[in-house]
């Protein structure tokens, strides 16, 4: 055989290998892929440091719900959700309800529930409210196959929007359906933009994160703090004081689909009038 | 050698450019469909989420390809393994079917992300990651599997391409490339490493579309209609079931055009179609068996997804797939196996064709419903695929079928040397 020995085919091979390895390092820059993250407006991770000794809790009082949705707007504000991502990173449901709410909803309750209400609060309605719970044994990091999606050492499950190849098996794995993708590129008006969250480019999937760059650095998460019928609390369950951990010790509470293993990290208690004695 | 089995490399033959031609309109538009669909984003899909399908066509087409990927080895394991040596004639038909499909799975993935520029990262972390994720288990087998599939091929074709390389001067160099350390008596090492080659493949099989596919829905607990333990035989058999229906169509294809009559004997029509009868009347037995899980005390979740097959919005679809797709072809397959004079080939074509395209709607049904009733109350969605997706997967299917026809072109399908 000439023209082709082993040795330069081999040779061919290893060069062509090498290549290929180069170009997955460096990132095949498409004209369309120039998004916000090339004009160095992403911020890599979120600016912020977590603690391993914190434990969060977030809480929700089906009791006090008046289900006006101020969390839900309040959360697009504050990180820069683009108007192309619906629902919202918090989903409100209206639910009929026979009875006093006793616990669990159940399938009775699920079968009146509804997104779309216009008016609240109603008689006969109670309100839950939906968002990325930040499972202790999440479905979605499991899945992740880049490892985009991860649990922080202070249990928050958050998003890599570097990292993300938008294969949405996350979406999928997601019992709570917590997760929202960017099916259009997301725009955000400059000046409606929080310089601390960073921009999502198209085609990745996102989030509520408990507004880490806040609760990271001593601030309540934007929902808890527009709630204006205390609804809504939040904080270290790993501080026996704190308000989140006298709750949980003194009242009933559920959390969502706790059959299914998840361990979510947000409790729901029935608190108030509506709540069966 | 024979000359007619060298048919479809002679010359200029007008049919192969004028098929080509009109290939190249569905491919030239799914060209357009494709750069409209990265510069605007998957918007121009119908899939969303939470409320509708957060996956669609696409992903049905990756596991249609997967499953067709099979047809090749099942044929092969036919003929090395146990032996079988009269379907060797169409084993290259079949082998050819494996690679074109694998890659056509892997280019359905392309089309289903977000993110087509970052595929890298999936092999960049695929060291962290697979240990736990099912999407890197699946890349890793089915990496494997294409791999050992095109060396199986390789080695198997170059007898061939030895002959090839004196009887076409012109495309000498190719062959010659391919041909690379050939010794003439090779044949009996090649012989020897196919067998091994075969035996892996077989058992990747099983890990590929009895496994790792499967597991990639199966394993999902927050979606009612996938969490299923029956996955793994259930996708396995819709895998080798719609794989040996494709080889079927496509040898007996290629039989009527280049008059292969004497060398693919009806005998083999006959065999492939049992199985596939069979393997399909097994299927729809599992398919009683998930739909009655659903059902008999089946969770709520469970139920709606029942009901919208049955009797829901998605039942004038679900029923015929199982009645027309998948029954009546099925048994008329058996029972002309069973009464030779009722044997017909085009009967076989029909019913395997059938059967093919039921495998895909079949597919669909799979992948979409549990995405329309979420577990939280969210309103029920609806998906039927836009434009775009209906572009971009004629195309897939235009591209798979091109390349197919362009290794006819340039390689022997047939094996001229066995003759």
């Amino acid at each position: 055989m000439k023209g082709i020995t082993r040795r330069s085919f081999l040779k061919g091979i290893a060069g062509l290998l090498g290549l290929l390895s180069l170009s997955g390092c460096t990132e095949l820059r498409l004209p369309w892929s120039k998004s916000s993250e090339t004009k160095g407006e992403l911020i890599d991770g979120f600016g912020t440091v977590a603690n391993s000794q914190d434990r969060w809790a977030y809480i929700f009082d089906v009791g006090a719900c008046i289900g006006c949705r101020r969390c839900m707007y309040a959360c697009k504000q504050e990180n820069n959700v683009p108007d192309t991502i619906s629902p919202l990173w918090i989903e409100m449901f209206e639910m009929k309800s026979e009875l006093p709410v006793t616990g669990q909803p159940s399938e009775e309750d699920l079968k009146g529930a509804t997104t779309s209400y216009t008016e609240s609060p109603k008689e006969g309605r109670w309100y839950l409210s939906a968002q990325c719970n930040h499972c202790a044994n999440p479905p979605c990091v499991k899945v992740c196959p880049t490892g985009a999606t991860y649990k922080d050492i202070d249990g928050l499950v958050l998003i890599d929007y570097n990292k993300c190849i938008g294969c949405r098996y996350c979406v999928v794995a997601c019992p709570y359906e917590a997760r929202r993708f960017n099916w259009w590129k997301p725009e955000v008006p400059a000046e409606r933009v929080n310089e601390l969250v960073p921009l999502r480019p198209v085609g990745v999937v996102e989030k509520c994160t408990f507004c880490v760059h806040r609760i990271r650095r001593g601030k309540l998460p934007a929902c808890v703090e527009a709630c204006p019928v205390q609804a809504r609390h939040f904080g270290k369950l790993s501080d026996p004081d704190s308000e989140v951990s006298k709750i949980l010790n003194s009242n009933r509470g559920f959390r969502l689909l706790e059959e299914l293993g998840t361990h979510p990290r947000k409790w729901y208690i029935t608190r108030g009038e509506k709540w069966l004695e | 050698m024979d000359e007619r089995l060298l048919q479809p490399l002679l010359g200029s033959d007008r049919t192969f450019y004028i098929i080509a031609g009109i290939l190249l309109v569905p491919i030239g538009w799914f060209v357009y469909c494709w750069v409209l669909q990265l510069t605007k984003g998957l918007s121009v899909t119908a899939m969303r989420t939470p409320v509708g399908a957060a996956m669609g066509v696409y992903i049905t087409n990756f596991v249609f390809f997967v499953g067709i990927a099979h047809g090749g080895i099942a044929i092969a394991a036919a003929t090395r393994l146990f032996n079988l040596t009269r379907f060797r004639s169409i084993a290259r038909i079949g082998e050819v079917l494996t690679i074109v499909s694998i890659a056509m799975a892997g280019l359905s993935i392309l089309l289903d992300i977000g993110r087509p520029d970052r595929i890298f990262h999936m092999i960049r972390y695929w060291p962290e990651r697979v240990g736990w994720s099912p999407l890197t288990w699946d890349i890793t087998v089915i990496f494997t599997y294409f791999a050992l599939s095109l060396a199986y091929l390789w080695l198997t074709i170059r007898k061939d391409l030895f002959l090839c390389a004196t009887r076409f001067p012109k495309r000498r160099w190719l062959y010659k490339a391919l041909l690379i350390g050939y010794r003439p008596g090779e044949e009996e090492e090649i012989e020897r490493l196919t067998w091994w080659l075969s035996l892996a493949i077989v058992f990747l099989v099983v890990m590929l579309s009895g496994g790792v596919v499967a597991w990639l829905f199966g394993l999902i607990s927050s979606r009612p209609g996938w969490f299923s333990a029956l996955a793994g035989p259930y996708f396995l058999t819709a895998a080798i079931a719609s794989a040996i229906a494709a080889v079927i169509v496509i040898a007996a294809l290629l039989r009527k055009v280049f008059n292969w009559e004497a060398y693919i004997q009806p005998q083999i029509f006959r065999g492939l179609g049992i199985i596939v009868g069979l393997l399909t009347l097994f299927y729809l037995y599992l398919t009683l068996a998930e739909q009655l899980t659903f059902r008999y005390a089946g969770p709520q979740a469970e139920t709606t997804i029942s009901d919208m097959l049955l009797g829901g919005q998605l039942a004038p679809i679900y029923l015929p797939t199982l009645l027309v797709g998948f029954l009546i072809p099925a048994l008329w397959l058996l029972i002309q196996a069973l009464r030779p004079r009722m044997f017909s080939i085009t009967a076989t074509i029909i019913a395997s064709m059938t059967i093919l395209i039921g495998f895909w709607v079949k597919r669909f049904l799979i992948v979409v419903p549990s995405f329309l009733r979420p577990y939280l109350p969210f309103p029920t969605g609806t998906y039927s695929p836009s434009w775009v997706e209906w572009s971009l997967m004629i195309g897939v299917f235009a591209i798979a079928i091109l390349l197919y026809m362009l290794f006819m072109k340039l390689f022997p399908i047939m094996e001229v040397s066995e003759q």
